[in-house]
């Protein structure tokens, strides 16, 4: 790609949003950068994702910050020795990291797992429910944590310095945006953005084949001829039974 | 080639066929497991096992169903309005709790008093005029709302359950602002407030008033449904709404009474559960929470889905605190997310749910 291509309107105002961010902690009041734009930088982290998975895949999904909490709380139970409440693990701050972002991760596939059949209107009441499940969750099992939360938790080495934190915090930003525009490149977020786009969801989409009845008339295979050969023959009763229960 | 080709599918098929098949074996595992726990295996509970203590065990049955009855009536109102419209209404909480909060402030108007009300206090009257006046009140404001922010964005779902959603963050701050921080409760009637032996336990006659008035509010919708001109004309937009419209139907009428009645009985339900559990900062989230497990477990868009999910949901959350041991009562939460899960698993639309 030549940087001429590159010169878009659009991406030189990105890129001189992250210089003004880059350089602001030079000018701008401590307030602002330590209470403010650390915290708006995080956030606006987490709603990345809501809009990557909106926009490429077609899924908007209300548990992102489940997964955020579940990170965070993790971490604090591995990290924290003697906090009134929680598993106090005691664990070196790293390995803390890596086990809370693993632990999420592995939430974050099974929930997407049970949810994957799932779309649209369904999937956004789907991860409502989760959000506000895990929430419960959060709030009553006091074994890891509590109505009360877990207190003074603190970010492991060089990102305990104000400064560098927001350093990081923006570093990361701009690393997702740059992640989330190359994997929409690729085949795999080329894929993804097709699956976004089709007329009905994943799950039909699976279960859809020239045989099963459910095969949009506009698509090539589905001439009445290929379903009455004998391709499509006695097998696949299973698909069949649930195409009946189908609407048109 | 093509052979070659179809030959693959064929056989992806049949594996995911078989992948399918695990659910079927894994749900009648975990639901025998769960009956012979209650049944036999649950000491060290706060209601020892069944064989042991009938009693409980039927007091259970009871507090599930009753707590279904309430579940029924919010939920039904939020499947009505999806079935017909397809509008997620993230705001059905949110009328809930505006409806009980209204209902407890005309009781105590006309109860003259705003503290320590007894039952002996509150006739019949005065507890189903504020119940049907704030249900009224809620349906007005439902209505209000699907011709002011929603009628224009028909037809697209997710702007709308975004919308409601927006809808719902505002109403919660302005119900603090009206009616303070504090959590308040609706007092049952004095003719309903007794207590009744059944199997040798005390049991509220409250709880069984309100299984009754939510009985009352399945069989008035039912028949609605089923007997009405504007019922057939619903459940005919249910099916196919472009066809209705074709035939010279106002669908914009139909829509506005369908979010009425919807809105209105989250409204009944919401003074319900005023009386019921209180009313209070996150009641409306909780019900909104409680609505939409029993629509997901049931199916959007149906009432007999609604009945067996608040049946199921209900029934799940009395027993999971009284059947863990007692040291693990706490985990009850997960029970719900656990009936989520096995449904989905087995249904992804709902028990009686459909593809949107």
């Amino acid at each position: 790609m030549s940087v001429r291509r590159l010169l878009t309107p659009g991406n030189l105002l990105v890129a001189i949003v992250v210089a003004v961010l880059f350089l602001m902690p030079s000018f701008s009041p401590t307030f602002l950068i330590y209470n403010v734009m650390t915290e708006a930088l995080i956030l606006g982290l987490i709603a990345a994702t809501v809009v990557f998975l909106t926009s490429y895949v077609g899924m908007i999904s209300l548990a992102q910050l489940l997964l955020a909490g579940i990170a965070g709380f993790m971490f604090g139970n591995a990290a924290l020795e003697d906090s009134a409440r929680g598993l106090n693990l005691g664990w070196s701050p790293w390995v803390a990291v890596t086990f809370a972002l693993g632990v999420t991760a592995l939430v974050a596939f099974l929930l997407g797992a049970l949810g994957s059949r799932t779309t649209g209107i369904y999937f956004l009441m789907l991860t409502l429910v989760y959000g506000v499940i895990g929430y419960s969750v959060f709030a009553q099992v006091v074994t890891i944590s509590g109505p009360g939360g877990l207190a003074r938790i603190v970010a492991p080495a060089p990102f305990n310095d104000k400064l560098t934190l927001y350093y990081a915090a923006l570093w990361l930003s701009a690393l997702a945006y740059l992640a989330f525009r190359a994997i929409g490149r690729t085949n795999f977020g080329l894929a993804l953005q097709e699956f976004a786009t089709i007329p009905f969801g994943w799950d039909r989409w699976a279960s859809t084949s020239p045989c099963s009845g459910r095969w949009p008339s506009r698509w090539p295979g589905s001439s009445p001829a290929l379903q009455a050969s004998s391709t499509c023959g006695g097998a696949h009763r299973s698909t069949r039974r649930r195409s009946r229960s189908a609407p048109p | 080639v093509a052979d070659t080709s179809v030959e693959d599918a064929r056989r992806g098929l049949t594996r995911q066929a078989v992948v399918r098949r695990i659910p079927r074996l894994v749900v009648p595992l975990v639901v025998g497991l769960a009956v012979v726990w209650v049944l036999f295996l649950a000491r060290d509970t706060p209601a020892e096992p069944a064989i042991s203590d009938p009693g409980r065990f039927a007091v259970t049955v009871l507090d599930g169903v009753t707590f279904a009855g309430l579940l029924f009536v919010v939920a039904s109102g939020f499947t009505l309005i999806f079935g017909l419209m397809r509008t997620v209404n993230m705001a059905h909480g949110s009328l809930f709790l505006l409806a009980g909060y209204t209902a407890i402030e005309l009781q105590q108007q006309m109860v003259g008093k705003t503290r320590n009300i007894a039952p002996e206090d509150v006739s019949i009257w005065s507890w189903i005029f504020p119940l049907l006046a704030a249900a009224a009140l809620a349906a007005g404001l439902g209505v209000v709302l699907q011709q002011v922010l929603l009628r224009w964005n028909q037809g697209q779902e997710l702007r709308q359950a975004l919308i409601t959603i927006a809808i719902s963050v505002v109403l919660a701050d302005q119900m603090i602002r009206q009616f303070g921080g504090l959590a308040k409760t609706m007092v049952w009637p004095g003719a309903v407030s007794h207590f009744i032996e059944i199997f040798g336990q005390r049991y509220a006659t409250s709880r069984l008033f309100m299984l009754a008035v939510a009985v009352v509010v399945g069989v008035a919708l039912w028949l609605w449904l089923t007997r009405t001109r504007m019922g057939m004309v619903i459940r005919a937009g249910v099916d196919d709404e472009p066809m209705v419209r074709a035939l010279g139907i106002n669908v914009t009428v139909v829509f506005a009474v369908t979010f009425f009645v919807g809105a209105f009985l989250a409204g009944v339900g919401g003074a319900m559960g005023a009386s019921f559990a209180g009313a209070a900062i996150g009641s409306d989230g909780a019900w909104l929470l409680n609505s939409l497990v029993v629509v997901i477990i049931g199916g959007l868009g149906s009432l007999k889905g609604a009945v067996a999910g608040s049946l199921l949901y209900g029934l799940v959350v009395a027993f999971s605190p009284a059947y863990l041991p007692s040291e693990y009562t706490f985990y009850s939460v997960i029970f719900s997310f656990a009936l989520l899960a096995l449904v989905l698993a087995l249904r992804p639309y709902g028990l009686f749910g459909r593809p949107a």
